[in-house]
């Protein structure tokens, strides 16, 4: 059965893989087509044939976005430069992610050993296999003939995900800083040696240091956020 | 067929002069130009938003959404004073233009 909706959708999904089309050009244009096939149908054509006769004469999208290009030159860099401070936010956060969760497992271990080459050993397997779990479903998703995976991942970020995203990675960015802190306290004097060895200083928190480690995302994403705001009322 | 190079070079006083009788969108402006060629000048569709975008960053039209009776949201353009000035600059040039081609097409008197 053809469904317009459906339909609709698909089309727009293939303008939106370009990055020259904003989603004022897409609406305005999927309005363009909505008129066309009303016109049409009310010609005694079916809706599939008007839906079908107006994307032709609208046009396909690589001929479209080189015009586009003309009228916006700027536009694709301004959204490949948020897609790069995206990915820079997201590698932070999955290191933020590997630091914290092979820290916890290992304060959680510091209670039955306190031998620092168990530990250590600890903390590079789990942050190991953190490493190659998301390599293979990174792998899944490019390359797996199966592409349901896709349905998980958002097309576009919205400024709610960058903020969940910064508050994650701004407390993860201190958390193992405290967990050692803790540690050190728990198990006493040995430990300070043995942390220091493969963990640097560690007499005391330092307050500017983890002001920097919490408010660097903070500020990443307010940077992102204000550039993509801004793009946005640019571009119309 | 009327060729590209000509299409495109026609958009912008046909645009303008469509947008001097009121306030418009995209699919209406087609459809009349498409009626006032006969069909013969042949737009790709989408080609007239960039072109529209365009005079708009030039400051001659400028643009507002506005939710139509069945609820959707349509996007009008509107001459402003400056493209006011463009079209009667565009109007002077094409006429220009076509009393040179019609001087030169006109049958010359033979006078032996």
């Amino acid at each position: 059965m053809f469904d317009i909706k459906t339909e609709l959708k698909e089309w727009r999904v293939n303008f939106e893989n370009s990055e020259q089309f904003s989603p004022n050009d897409l609406e305005e244009m999927e309005n363009h087509l909505i008129d066309g096939i009303d016109e049409l149908k009310n010609q005694n054509l079916s809706e599939e044939e008007a839906f079908l006769i107006t994307v032709h004469r609208l046009g396909k999208p690589e001929i479209l976005e080189r015009e586009f290009k003309k009228t916006h030159p700027n536009r694709v860099w301004q959204n490949r430069i948020i897609w790069m401070l995206t990915g820079f936010l997201l590698i932070l956060s999955l290191k933020t992610f590997i630091g914290l969760v092979s820290k916890l497992i290992v304060f959680g271990s510091s209670f039955f050993t306190t031998n620092f080459s168990v530990l250590y050993f600890i903390e590079l397997t789990i942050s190991g296999s953190i490493l190659f779990l998301i390599c293979w479903l990174v792998f899944k998703l490019f390359f797996s003939k199966n592409r349901s995976v896709e349905k998980f991942v958002p097309t576009r970020l919205t400024p709610i995900h960058y903020i969940i995203i910064a508050i994650f990675v701004s407390i993860g960015q201190i958390l193992p800083e405290y967990l050692r802190y803790w540690m050190a306290n728990i198990h006493h004097a040995n430990y300070w040696e043995i942390w220091s060895e493969y963990g640097g200083y560690l007499s005391e928190i330092s307050i500017t240091n983890s002001l920097i480690n919490f408010s660097f995302p903070l500020v990443l994403v307010f940077i992102l956020v204000t550039l993509n705001h801004t793009f946005k009322r640019v571009n119309g | 067929m009327i060729p590209k190079d000509l299409v495109a070079a026609s958009t912008k006083p046909i645009i303008l002069s469509i947008l001097s009788k009121g306030e418009n969108y995209g699919y209406e402006i087609i459809r009349q130009v498409y009626e006032l060629s006969d069909q013969s000048l042949n737009w790709t569709d989408g080609m007239l938003y960039p072109v529209l975008h365009r005079l708009e960053n030039q400051g001659l039209i400028k643009s507002v959404w506005r939710i139509t009776e069945s609820g959707r949201k349509r996007k009008y353009y509107s001459l402003k004073s400056e493209g006011k000035t463009a079209l009667s600059t565009e109007h002077k040039n094409w006429n220009m233009v076509n009393s040179v081609l019609n001087r030169l097409w006109e049958e010359s008197p033979c006078l032996t």
